[in-house]
């Protein structure tokens, strides 16, 4: 049973089509890679899917549900942008978290904080850039989620902190739920993906499973891509 | 929703109850000092006014910074980045206004409250008989009182009707803020021309009514000219000021929740 | 750190080589209980339906051998363990010979040339 499902899904802003009739389908206990380059309507997708924004027409479902305050139960969501109050901190922040988010466990990630020397009562305007990332990226994932999906999660980032980011993501793999990873840093996280989506101007141009493209096309994924949307 | 709410508490005490306690300290200062103003000299009488001075500007940021507080929460934590934070919680957009709405309510009445306290205070300890003040208030709460008694039914309108226009003049900022919103590159600006061209439709609603019906005209006239409000325009005000908070919840509600568009 | 991997094989693939090389170089010995799929796939910086897949494909082969609740264990055989070492070894002498013919020598000189270097080296 797909957990994710877009049938005919379109939006549009304007007179620009963003996704133009996507269908899509992805099955839990997989971590999905969603690839293209910039403005090809992976942000979109994902914020259709977090019900950020309300589709054109078609339709997007979660577990077989319409977005609304049951799919954003099931789905931990992580944007490309700093998102958290300025003035709260970590403590804060885990309570937030833990008031409204049934599925999100504290334990976790009081634990990767710690083992980060994040402390709790600091708040979060006075904390490094990089160090406010992690914190997003700790309290995304210690959640029990059914889907996760992660928006650029080591873009602009240092390597040591993506070794980090990449080691959270795959640490935190339950084999019923999907995590959706959109990036256009294909190398960095090709060998943590079970499968490649790749997104062309609002199309899929292909959805296939990392080992399927490294075999019939005798590259990686990274090369792969670059082939494919060669201008 | 009581999750939301209490988060609305939360963000705004941060601002407020410092402003709250420094407001009534400041006015017991002002009662304790405002005897010493006549007789003293010099440096003194300086720190003395200064503090009469610093309560006067405290009680009117109290009302400023309620306001402005209201309504840049609203904004920055729903259309700006924290957006992302608080439309990904499990929650539906109408509780988020509902929320929103509901603490600006409380802070506003905690204000009024506030305000009203450090006045009392002032009143009542700024001059020299105690005992004096409290013989006024008792006689002001007796013909008040009897005011109150005979128009029972006109009071509690008014009541609701006082309640309702302060929620029905904040759903008018969040409908302005959400509306504005929609023009992607000047949310600002958009805000502020959804709010005039809010006022521009009332005022020319208001006119319709006012040569359309007679009845309406008839009201306000028993409202000006009597001095007890009679509960029947108590009552059509109260109904006027529900309208008036629907519609504009409505819109604050239609764009959030089929429109947003986070930037 | 994350493992490398070339870009023209199936990372299982590469997955199942680099673990034989572990288990004949002794880094996970004959017997030897093995660390539960997620945290090797960690280490590896990989998904763990990867590892698993190498995993099944090392068991298939019988140089893993999985034990109900307690988890992933390497063969005792030592035939397989000999037969292993011989595989991987054939490998490695196949690759050094191919090189080695590539520049131009005769099957004795290289045979010459490895006496040489072991006994230079042993001194």
């Amino acid at each position: 049973m797909a957990i994710f499902e877009c049938r005919q899904l379109t939006k549009r802003y304007g007179s620009t089509t963003a996704l133009d009739h996507i269908d899509l389908s992805l099955e839990p206990g997989r971590i999905v890679g969603l690839l293209g380059p910039n403005g090809s309507g992976k942000t979109t997708l994902i914020k259709l899917a977090a019900r950020l924004l309300t589709p054109s027409s078609g339709q997007i479902l979660i577990d077989g549900e319409v977005p609304g305050p049951e799919t954003k139960a099931m789905i931990s969501y992580l944007p490309d942008r700093e998102f958290l109050p300025e003035y709260m901190n970590t403590r804060q922040l885990l309570n937030l978290y833990q008031d409204f988010y049934a599925d999100f466990v504290p334990a976790r990630a009081e634990e990767m904080l710690s083992s980060l020397d994040i402390r709790p009562n600091i708040p979060v305007r006075k904390l490094s850039k990089g160090t406010r990332e992690k914190v997003r990226l700790i309290l995304t994932m210690s959640r029990d989620a059914k889907v996760y999906m992660l928006d650029e999660p080591i873009a602009g980032v240092d390597p040591a902190a993506r070794d980090y980011i990449l080691k959270t993501i795959i640490g935190n793999y339950e084999p019923e739920a999907l995590v959706l990873i959109s990036t256009h840093l294909i190398s960095d996280v090709e060998s943590v993906l079970d499968e490649a989506v790749f997104l062309k101007e609002g199309h899929i141009v292909l959805h296939k499973s990392v080992d399927e493209i490294r075999e019939e096309h005798g590259m990686s994924v990274d090369d792969y891509f670059r082939d494919v949307f060669r201008c | 929703m009581g999750k939301l709410l209490k988060f609305e508490l939360q963000s705004g005490s941060r601002l407020l109850l410092p402003l709250y306690i420094a407001a009534i300290i400041l006015s017991a200062l002002t009662a304790a000092t405002i005897k010493t103003t006549m007789e003293s000299i010099g440096a003194v009488t300086f720190i003395v006014g200064l503090i009469n001075v610093l309560y006067v500007v405290v009680i009117i940021a109290i009302a400023v910074v309620t306001s402005i507080m209201i309504v840049l929460h609203f904004q920055r934590n729903l259309m700006g980045s924290q957006g992302y934070l608080m439309f990904s919680l499990p929650v539906t957009t109408g509780e988020h206004i509902f929320a929103k709405a509901l603490g600006a309510l409380i802070w506003t009445i905690l204000s009024i409250i506030v305000s009203g306290i450090t006045l009392f205070i002032l009143l009542t300890f700024g001059q020299d008989s105690v005992a004096e003040a409290f013989e006024a208030y008792r006689y002001a709460m007796s013909v008040f009182g009897q005011l109150v008694r005979e128009n029972m039914l006109t009071t509690i309108l008014l009541v609701f009707l006082f309640i309702a226009a302060i929620i029905g003049s904040i759903m008018k900022f969040y409908a302005s803020i959400a509306v504005g919103h929609l023009w992607g590159s000047h949310p600002i600006m958009g805000a502020v021309i959804a709010y005039i061209v809010f006022g521009i439709i009332e005022s020319n609603l208001f006119f319709l009514c006012v040569t359309v019906s007679k009845r309406f005209l008839d009201a306000i006239d028993l409202m000006i000219e009597s001095e007890t409000l009679p509960p029947v325009a108590a009552g059509t005000f109260l109904a006027i000021a529900v309208v008036y908070t629907l519609i504009y919840g409505f819109i604050t509600w239609f764009v959030l929740d089929k429109k947003l568009n986070l930037e | 750190m994350k493992w490398q991997f070339k870009p023209g094989l199936p990372i299982y693939q590469q997955l199942v080589s680099i673990m034989k090389n572990s288990i004949a170089n002794g880094t996970y010995p004959a017997g030897a209980k093995l660390p539960p799929v997620r945290e090797i796939a960690m280490e590896a910086g990989v998904n763990p339906n990867t590892m698993q897949r190498a995993f099944a494909t090392l068991e298939q082969e019988g140089l893993l051998y999985s034990v109900r609740t307690s988890g992933r264990f390497v063969t005792e055989d030592q035939n397989m363990l000999n037969n292993l070492r011989k595989d991987l070894s054939g490998d490695y002498i196949r690759e050094l010979v191919s090189q080695l013919t590539q520049l131009g020598m005769s099957r004795e000189e290289i045979l010459a040339a490895v006496s040489e270097w072991i006994q230079k080296e042993d001194k």
